[in-house]
């Protein structure tokens, strides 16, 4: 490792995700200031092979590759955390899977209890992900919809009105957290520990700086997971992985130089996650996407979404230095710009300046 | 052997006569069908058609035969028509490998075509065929003395003989030597368009070669790492797909396939448990989908996926492989 960092985890995999069993129950808004139990189911769910294909497109979408989810830490890890319970849950009977997300759905209507979020559905389904089948648990939490389905008889097509529809692929609708272990090692003490499993969040509200806040009670106060420490880092590898990308790309200067400004201002911006794919499908020309993604592969860039901390390259993302004069014209340099670059004289009594530049003149526009 | 003993003989033997020419083609449609090929490989149905009393004492007479029942080999007849000369060879090596029966050619017209090089006329193949042994085919006695002439012949080769036999080989008036010249023209046309249709059938097998290669590739390797009982076959469905990424083919693909399915184990899970319910799932084509996802950026993937009626399939696999 050369990295003076924390080594960077290999990449986490959602292929081959497959789901095993899942219950949902129902949550409901707080009323007024007042907890409302949540109604719990006693069985298990039982779908047929299309419905689950479905909840797996959706953890999938959520979640993997190209995805908006982020890695999270595990911060809380108390016997009566979300991380121990799920770690818990990850082996057990049915019987205790039922008796252990019941108090999953507790939980999350106390999580709630601060915010006026709404009701919905909480879905804890348990499964395995990746060439490797580890085994996952994941929870859903789906928000109502209303909306149609159709009917079809021999004549006509008719809709009927559906009051309470739940994960459709709208993904504002609903959000999720998932772990899963990356080494299997027996409890101390009935307590696992972090170290050994990865967690992943999906909620559209941590996209936004201005929504993150909002998004505190499903990842903090529910799940108890915390932004990750290596974001900092992560955002870091982006900037310079990306730039070098640019750089080495077999495109004219004037377009690099489009594209650095395009990232420095993807990161000044007021997301609050950065992905390859957002800025593959913003700014990169189709012929270029496949060999960044392919690129930031090789560095072991996660394929989801980071949360973006700039504090590590603050100082890179400054504006390019202008230097304008009486006449109209004006240079720009780039921010860390310093006598290597160039050489500025002025020369007062007669009203010109002298402007050396280390550098040959390369292109005009 | 008088004429009145004849004809009584022919009447005995009608039915049997007519159970051992529907005995040979009944045989010949199923080895057809065991051998792989399809029944629309014959473009008539074969009838089994026994001589007319009348027309058999007529010949006999033209003939000067002395003993009809063995020199008439023709006293029941069926007729395969087929599209290619290179159909008439796949009947041909049904008929001559067949145990129950002895088989001999009593016309064989690429060997006429030899012998006179310079005249063209009627073409056909034309077997001479008896049971071994005497049998009992549909509750019915049949003589191994019994004969069945087995004619197989193009389309062409049988419009040109419909049309020779009623009006040239059997006139009903007068045949001018211009009217000759003119079917023995035809015919040099016949043997001309037979020989352009095999070839354009060859080139187009030469050129699809690759592709049936492929799809035959992937059935086994479906069957291998899947199992047979999965397989719902469309052919159709596997060509279009395959078509719509056919510059993606390259020799040395289906073993990378192969392999894909050793390194990644939950693929044939995953299909095992849509096998049932999923039309796409149970076509080996499927295998070739998940290499293509794992393979091919999704933009080009999504912009040539062919069957407009089915994104789910294709959703699925990039959901199971992450991409």
């Amino acid at each position: 490792m050369t990295s003076i960092e924390s080594p960077q985890p290999a990449a986490f995999s959602f292929e081959g995700l497959s789901i095993e069993k899942v219950i949902i129950h129902k949550i409901h808004p707080r009323s007024g200031s007042d907890l409302v139990p949540p109604k719990t189911s006693q069985k298990l769910s039982v779908f047929p092979q299309e419905a689950l294909d479905t909840l797996q497109l959706r953890i999938q979408k959520a979640l993997g590759n190209k995805s908006h989810g982020i890695e999270m830490s595990i911060s809380l890890e108390d016997a009566d955390s979300f991380f121990q319970k799920s770690a818990t849950m990850l082996a057990c009977s049915d019987q205790d899977f039922i008796l252990k997300s019941q108090s999953l759905a507790l939980d999350l209507s106390k999580a709630q209890l601060s915010t006026n979020a709404p009701g919905g559905m909480l879905a804890v389904i348990r499964g395995r992900v990746g060439d490797k089948d580890h085994p996952f648990l994941a929870v859903i939490k789906a928000d109502i919809q209303d909306g149609f389905r159709a009917n079809e008889d021999d004549d006509n097509v008719n809709v009927e009105y559906i009051s309470e529809l739940l994960l459709t692929e709208a993904q504002r609708l609903y959000k999720i957290g998932l772990i899963s272990p990356v080494h299997s090692r027996a409890p101390v003490n009935h307590l696992y520990s972090p170290s050994d499993y990865r967690a992943f969040l999906f909620d559209h509200l941590m996209t936004a700086t201005e929504t993150r806040n909002a998004a505190a009670y499903f990842y903090g106060n529910f799940l108890g997971m915390s932004i990750q420490a290596s974001s900092k880092k992560l955002t870091q590898d982006f900037f310079e992985h990306t730039r070098t990308f640019i750089d080495t790309a077999p495109i004219s200067t004037e377009q690099k130089l489009d594209l650095h400004e395009a990232l420095r201002s993807d990161l000044k911006s007021q997301a609050a996650t950065i992905s390859v794919t957002d800025f593959s499908e913003k700014h990169l020309p189709l012929g270029l996407r496949e060999s960044y993604s392919s690129f930031m592969d090789s560095k072991s860039f996660p394929k989801n979404a980071v949360i973006k901390d700039n504090e590590y390259i603050n100082a890179k993302l400054k504006r390019r230095r202008k230097y304008v004069f009486t006449n109209g014209v004006w240079l720009s340099t780039p921010s860390e710009s310093d006598e290597n670059l160039l050489k500025i004289e002025s020369l007062d009594e007669k009203g010109t300046t002298i402007v050396t530049i280390n550098s040959r003149l390369e292109s005009q526009k | 052997m008088s004429a009145e003993s004849f004809i009584e003989y022919l009447e005995v033997n009608r039915s049997p006569l007519e159970a051992w020419g529907r005995f040979i083609a009944s045989r010949i449609q199923s080895s057809l069908i065991e051998s792989g090929h399809s029944p629309a490989l014959i473009k008539i149905p074969v009838l089994p058609r026994v001589k007319d009393t009348a027309s058999a004492v007529g010949k006999i007479g033209r003939k000067g035969y002395d003993n009809p029942i063995l020199q008439m080999t023709d006293l029941v007849g069926i007729r395969f028509v087929v599209l290619l000369t290179e159909d008439i060879q796949t009947i041909c090596d049904i008929i001559s490998t067949e145990p129950s029966w002895k088989a001999e050619v009593s016309k064989d017209f690429l060997l006429e075509i030899e012998n006179n090089t310079k005249s063209f006329d009627y073409q056909s193949k034309h077997y001479e065929i008896r049971p071994l042994e005497d049998f009992v085919t549909d509750d019915i006695s049949v003589s191994k003395d019994l004969c069945c002439e087995v004619q197989i012949r193009t389309l062409l080769q049988h419009a040109y003989a419909e049309m020779v036999h009623d009006n040239i080989y059997k006139p009903k008036g007068l045949v001018t030597t211009s009217a000759e010249r003119h079917v023995a023209r035809s015919m040099a046309l016949i043997e001309t368009t037979d020989d352009l249709f095999s070839r354009t059938i060859k080139l187009l097998d030469d050129a699809n070669a690759p592709r049936v290669a492929f799809a035959k590739d992937l059935e086994n390797i479906f069957r291998d790492h899947i199992g047979g009982q999965y397989i719902a076959p469309d052919s159709k469905t596997s060509l279009l797909i395959i078509d719509a990424f056919s510059d993606i083919l390259e020799p040395g693909l289906s073993k990378k396939i192969n392999e894909l399915l050793n390194s990644k184990k939950y693929i044939a899970r995953k299909i095992k448990e849509r096998a049932s319910t999923k039309g796409l799932f149970s076509n080996s084509v499927i295998l070739f989908v998940y290499w293509l996802a794992l393979n091919s950026d999704s933009t080009t993937l999504k912009a040539r996926w062919p069957l407009p009626g089915d994104w789910r399939s294709l959703n699925l696999v990039s959901s199971d492989v992450n991409c």
